[in-house]
């Protein structure tokens, strides 16, 4: 009774609510506010959004909230938004701030804030706090992720540091952030990770020698795609051989091998399809 | 008891009503379908990534209620996977789809037998590949958000700030693998018509636009353009999952298609819309449509109950003129807000829809999954390849005539070498470069300029520009001020030649002028193809400019010329205004200042400190008013119009003088005098004249790559 009473006044609502068909058009303090009311991350997302250039300093005391959000794309929409407006100077101050702290979900959130930010001037305090093991794993990953999304170069001393990271979710995400930083050319950091005892670190491995075509791979490439005994990783080392190409083509007897017997038939398929690529 | 329940309202879907309907035609025995989680979570109608756990494909044959549901993806392989998109082969033994499996993070292409053995997957890596259908050739076409420039970061889209995702094509056994020309933001939904074009849908936010236009390219990636949606032809935001429905003769006898398509607001709606049936009629411009649906709201507003929104469409054989469809559909208030206020979910389930009643009837709906993308189980023509001359590895864009247009009726009459002079070539870039916050208060992408290349005396013209990178064009006048701006970036393969009929040229009528005998042509395209790293200004001057900074290239000028007058003392010569949050009791007042130093604004939009007083009096706060919590008062203005420097009042007041073919100063650009001049000050240089203009026709940003916050 009471769900369907619920579903009545939903509609209801529904009658009254406001029907703009543009994009980046017909945003509104009671639009956000009743996106942030419904609790739906998608109403939330579109109406920060729609609000990009709305002027509405009372909207801040709506959006401020939301950057400890539970919903990640939601914190992500809140820090584009408020990036965007005067009060950001005070909010990365405090998202600093939350980096010396000990509150692990916080500086989680803080980490999601700083990357959405941008700022190069962040890359210092996220870059001490990734290698404070006070933190927890999740939170050090996110902070790995938010020095990627910055994808400023200045960040891959401390990101090559976590690297060595106790761990695996932070090694992880430190690959991953590597990959995402412009003008990155050390994939030779990936290679001893490679044989890494975790799956996901060894993923994230693969890929960063794959993406860059790292010919000196080829040899750890082969030693996985043969022996891993994850189905996963081996359909990635398939594919990095094919993309990495003519200089990994010393691997083609491995692929063949992986393409004929491996008992995965998608690790099959991606070593005939590697193979195909060698001659690149 | 939960399939009890769904088999109940399976039955009861299918017995509801007394009119049984036209039924699914007798050649159609089995369809496949996708059985996805349910969410409310569609994103916005460009999102490809939004992950649930816990679909299927599955076949239901007869395609009704009582016929029998095949699992395809029962294997153990496939548990926790969520399939987004999926395509049957030409011979209907074959289907491809995208899949995220359990524990990976990333969405893939697979292709099995139609009976769901022999899996195969077809690609893997970093990036996620979506959205393949089978395409002539033996090949497969998708969407990927990997990146065609091995040194470029793919873009990210400035606005909802996710990876842009664009088309590549690879052979049917993964290899061959090719990425295709880039546009700033999304391509999404790809479909095969019957000459071997693809239908697609591409979000273009090129200043003011922000909309999501169905486009065509061959099936190489060659030769993209518009379709539908553009030009004021539509009635929706967006249209997206466009479908060939017929083939049909024109009024003029040309052959055309007729296409189904889902017509919709950008967000909120579950990617579910309108049923709109569109004649593509060649032209963009002369497309037509007829709204199927027209209880369905086009824009994000909650349906009602009973008329809901579609979520895709599939014209049924064999007699397309039945316009009989197999369709995914859900009843209420599809629109996210609502739902998640009541704490429930759509439900699209398959139904088969009369196109000429309007009726709807069930084929079969499970509530625990959306049901959606139903195709017949049939074979089907394989379509020619179509592709353009591909001819070494660059880039060349031109036009036969840029008068000839649809759009831009200023172009008329014009003649090159009096009223028209050059055509300026401009790359797109957005913010995955480096940009923490917009270019400026504008909405245009980021900007850089290649060159200028001459008009010819037969309107033509011809460049070499970098291939895979979304290139803007405008046509300049003898100020080298943009006269027409063509409202979309257009991209290119390596070696494609693409030269249009005129400047958005009506692409109905026959171009008059036949390829290989334009002047621009004999006298080869004017090469502006340099490596990316160099596609920053040296220097300011008209020959070296490409981004123009506007602390680094503007400021200057303003300097020396003008923040002696306008300096921020209130007075005649600096006006103001004042803002005001009425919510807060707060106000500030602007002045006219065209001094350098960085303001920071605690009223209204672009309250970041990011850009100077100079930047704020010309260019204003960008802002729009929302209910009634700011007010203005005073002499608010904006003296630039982005995108057009011939329409902004800093250039008219200005006045500049004649660039092209020779700089003459004394031709000027407007009948007025000529400032500073007029007060006693001194003109600015040629060059500076240019720079203003030059920003300004960019989109009248502040930052360039020579600027980019933290750069190196």
């Amino acid at each position: 009774m009471l769900r369907r009473m619920t579903v009545l006044a939903a509609l209801a609502l529904a009658c009254l609510l406001p029907a703009s068909a543009l994009a980046g058009r017909g945003a509104s303090y009671t639009a956000i506010r009743n996106a942030i009311w419904s609790g739906s991350a998608d109403a939330i997302k579109a109406e920060l959004e729609r609000a990009e250039t709305l002027v509405c300093p009372a909207c801040v005391d709506l959006v401020m909230p939301l950057i400890d959000h539970q919903d990640a794309g939601v914190r992500q929409v809140a820090a584009w938004w408020l990036t965007r407006r005067a009060v950001r100077t005070d909010v990365q101050n405090q998202m600093i701030a939350r980096l010396g702290d000990v509150d692990s979900v916080k500086a989680r959130n803080a980490a999601d804030i700083l990357g959405e930010f941008q700022r190069v001037d962040a890359i210092g305090p996220l870059g001490s706090a990734l290698q404070n093991s006070t933190f927890t794993a999740e939170a050090r990953a996110h902070m790995a992720q938010a020095l990627g999304t910055i994808g400023d170069l200045r960040a891959q001393p401390a990101l090559s540091q976590a690297l060595g990271s106790a761990d695996a979710q932070v090694r992880a995400a430190a690959l991953e952030a590597l990959r995402s930083l412009r003008g990155f050319t050390s994939p030779q950091l990936a290679l001893p990770l490679l044989t890494d005892p975790d799956e996901s670190v060894r993923v994230q491995a693969i890929f960063m020698v794959g993406s860059s075509r790292a010919g000196a791979a080829t040899s750890g490439l082969v030693n996985l795609l043969g022996s891993d005994s994850s189905a996963n990783v081996r359909k990635k080392a398939a594919w990095a051989l094919g993309e990495i190409g003519a200089a990994a083509a010393s691997a083609a007897p491995a692929l063949q091998q992986a393409a004929a017997h491996d008992a995965s038939p998608l690790v099959r398929s991606l070593a005939q399809a590697a193979l195909g690529r060698l001659n690149r | 008891m939960r399939k009890t329940l769904a088999t109940f309202l399976v039955l009861a879907l299918a017995s509801c009503g007394e009119d049984r309907g036209p039924g699914i035609p007798k050649e159609v025995t089995s369809i496949i379908f996708l059985q996805r989680s349910i969410r409310n979570e569609g994103g916005n109608v460009f999102d490809y990534l939004g992950y649930q756990a816990g679909s299927r494909i599955v076949k239901l044959e007869p395609p009704a209620a009582d016929g029998k549901l095949t699992v395809l993806t029962s294997d153990p392989m496939w548990t926790g996977a969520d399939f987004m998109a999926w395509d049957l082969s030409f011979d209907a033994s074959t289907i491809v789809f995208s899949a995220r499996l359990a524990n990976e993070d990333r969405y893939q292409i697979f292709t099995m037998h139609v009976d769901g053995t022999n899996p195969k997957q077809l690609t893997d890596g970093p990036r996620d590949h979506v959205y393949p259908i089978f395409i002539p050739g033996q090949k497969i076409l998708f969407y990927t958000n990997d990146v065609v420039e091995p040194t470029a970061q793919q873009f990210r889209d400035e606005y909802e700030r996710a990876t842009t995702a664009q088309v590549g094509i690879m052979n049917q056994d993964g290899t061959a693998l090719t990425l295709g020309p880039r546009n700033v933001s999304h391509r999404v939904s790809p479909a095969l018509l019957p000459d071997g074009r693809v239908l697609y849908t591409e979000w273009l936010h090129l200043g003011g636009v922000n909309d999501g236009h169905l486009r065509l390219m061959n099936s190489d990636m060659t030769g993209q353009r518009e379709a539908f949606g553009g030009e004021g032809d539509g009635i929706t935001n967006s249209y997206l999952k466009g479908r060939y429905v017929a083939t049909r003769t024109t009024a003029d006898g040309k052959t055309d298609y007729r296409i189904v398509t889902i017509g919709t607001s950008r967000d909120r709606t579950l990617q579910s819309g309108k049923l709109l049936l569109v004649d593509l009629n060649a032209s963009e411009r002369t497309a037509t449509y007829k709204d199927m649906t027209p209880l369905v709201p086009g824009d994000r507003g909650p349906s009602q109950i009973g008329v809901g929104r579609y979520y895709d469409a599939e014209i049924l054989p064999p007699n397309p003129s039945d316009l009989l469809f197999l369709v995914s559909w859900a009843d209420g208030p599809v629109e996210s807000e609502v739902l998640t206020q009541a704490k429930t979910n759509a439900d699209f389930g398959i139904y088969l829809f009369d196109g000429k009643t309007g009726l709807r009837y069930p084929i079969y709906n499970d509530p625990k999954y959306w049901d959606v993308l139903a195709r017949p189980v049939m074979q089907r023509p394989e379509p020619p390849i179509t592709s353009s001359p591909i001819s070494g590895t660059q880039f060349v864009v031109g036009a036969l005539d840029v008068r000839n247009s649809s759009i831009f009726s200023q172009l008329a009459g014009t003649t090159p070498g009096v009223d028209i002079f050059k055509v300026r070539l401009m790359e797109g870039f957005s913010t995955e470069e480096g940009f923490p916050d917009m270019f400026g208060t504008t909405e245009f992408d980021g900007h850089s300029r290649y060159g200028e290349v001459p008009i010819y005396q037969d309107g033509s013209f011809a460049a070499v520009v970098p291939a895979n990178v979304p290139v803007h064009m405008q046509v300049l006048d003898k100020f080298a001020m943009s006269m027409a701006s063509e409202p979309v970036w257009i991209s290119g393969r390596p070696g494609e030649q693409r030269f249009c009929g005129g400047c958005h040229e009506d692409r109905a009528k026959a171009t008059q002028i036949q390829p290989g005998t334009t002047e621009a042509v004999q006298r080869g395209a004017t090469n502006l193809d340099v490596p990316r790293d160099q596609r920053i200004s040296l220097d300011y001057s008209y020959a070296a400019i490409r981004g123009v900074p506007w602390d680094l290239a503007l400021q200057p000028i303003f300097d020396a010329h003008c923040v002696s007058c306008h300096n921020g003392v209130p007075g005649p010569a600096n006006p103001s205004y004042t803002v005001t949050d009425l919510t807060t009791g707060t106000m500030q007042t602007f002045v006219f200042d065209l001094r350098g130093q960085k303001i920071n604004i605690t009223v209204g939009e672009r309250m970041t400190g990011d850009f100077t007083a100079s930047y704020i009096s010309l260019s204003g706060l960008g802002m729009e008013l929302g209910e009634d919590v700011v007010q203005i008062t005073g002499n608010y203005k904006s003296y630039i119009n982005p995108g057009s420097a011939r329409d902004s009042d800093v250039i008219k007041m200005l006045n500049p003088p004649q660039r092209f073919p020779t700089l003459d100063p004394s031709v000027r650009g407007f009948q007025n005098a000529i400032h500073p001049a007029d007060v006693g000050g001194t003109e600015i240089a040629p060059d500076d004249y240019y720079k203003l203009i030059l920003n300004i026709d960019m989109g009248g940003q502040f930052f360039f790559r020579e600027n980019r916050p933290g750069r190196l």
